[in-house]
């Protein structure tokens, strides 16, 4: 049998022969490594899009993976080649260990950077539509009893708020069924522009101010009982847009 | 001895937190009430696939606040805050339509103004 030789020769140490398929195993081993490193260079490139401690752990490993690669190479070939070639894939080896504990080292290390506070969107405050329920009038009466008027005071206030302040106001009056159509259509008309007497007295601008009267086309409740009555017996000051 | 001075405004706490809580129930049970009613107002509308029936009714989300109005009388103001709601459903009936469940179209808050006098809400 004919043995093909190839002469490898290493620094300092004697000349050996090694046997062609060594070599050629040899030469897939190292270019696996060298697979390896390019991957872990392309990686390292592709870290740049990440968040900052996945970059971190991305880096680690690519670097990891480099140093571990070159280590295991040189670990193999230190130990002769031809006594166990498998030990090339020292680089393999110690590229996977390299990028395994480069990575969770950058990313125990790395802290990640705090998120940017979210804007908070302002929302303009909006102006309510008043509803005055207890106050009460005299039985065929559109004269605001005294003691009412920190029902009206409020609504005063509320429709002095900034959001309200420059908006214009339709205050409606409304009746229960007690009485005819007409009647407590009138009726419903002297209220509302009752409201709006005590409130342009109050210092309000009148010019904001339209009273109208639904009568009691507009219950809120059902007329049949008292206090269904009562809760129909009521002023509106509704906001225009 | 010492707590003497402050009894009356202890006795005016006791009795604001009183009518704070009555307040809170009484205005569940307003809102109840007009949203029973407002149900019953139901309105149909025709439309390409069937009929839409709405109604605006009341959440049953709110606020209440509860301000002393005159101190002497025990007299009080109330501030209730909630949403107008309105609600749609399609059917292909208006008996369809009115099974619901509904839908909410869009919101508006009130606020609804009341007074405590002679020991209770007045409607």
């Amino acid at each position: 049998m004919v043995y093909k030789f190839k002469v490898k020769e290493s620094l300092g140490k004697e000349m050996q022969k090694i046997p062609l398929t060594y070599l050629k195993k040899e030469e897939n081993m190292k270019s696996k490594a060298i697979v390896l490193l390019v991957a872990a260079l392309f990686v390292f490139t592709g870290c740049s899009t990440m968040s900052k401690r996945a970059k971190c752990a991305c880096v680690g490993a690519a670097a990891g993976a480099a140093v571990g690669t070159t280590a295991g190479l040189i670990i193999g070939h230190d130990q002769g080649l031809h006594r166990n070639p498998n030990m090339v894939g020292g680089g393999i080896i110690g590229g996977v260990a390299g990028a395994l504990i480069g990575g969770v080292t950058g990313y125990l290390v790395c802290k990640e950077e705090p998120k940017p506070p979210v804007p908070v969107k302002v929302e303009e405050p909006k102006c309510d539509k008043i509803v005055i329920n207890s106050v009460q009038f005299d039985f065929d009466k559109a004269v605001i009893k005294p003691e009412f008027y920190p029902i009206l005071d409020e609504a005063a206030a509320e429709l002095q708020k900034p959001a309200c302040a420059k908006k214009n106001v339709t205050i409606e009056g409304n009746t229960c069924n007690m009485g005819s159509d007409k009647y407590n259509q009138k009726l419903s008309e002297k209220r509302a522009a009752a409201a709006k007497q005590y409130l342009v007295g109050k210092g309000l601008s009148a010019d904001r101010f339209t009273a109208v009267g639904n009568g009691e086309k507009n219950p809120i409740a059902d007329n049949k009982t008292k206090k269904g009555r009562a809760m129909n017996r009521r002023v509106e000051f509704k906001i225009a847009d | 001895m010492f707590c003497l001075p402050y009894l009356p405004v202890a006795a005016a706490a006791s009795d604001q937190l009183s009518v704070d809580k009555r307040f809170e129930s009484f205005c569940r049970e307003w809102l109840q009430t007009v949203n029973n009613f407002a149900a019953k107002k139901m309105q149909y509308k025709k439309v390409d696939q069937g009929f839409i029936a709405e109604y605006d009714g009341y959440s049953d989300t709110l606020s209440t606040r509860v301000k002393i109005a005159d101190p002497a009388k025990k007299t009080y103001v109330g501030i209730l805050t909630y949403n107008e709601v309105k609600f749609q459903h399609h059917g292909q009936t208006p008996d369809a339509a009115k099974g619901g469940p509904f839908d909410v179209v869009s919101q508006s808050p009130v606020t609804a103004i009341f007074m405590y006098r002679n020991g209770e809400w007045q409607n």
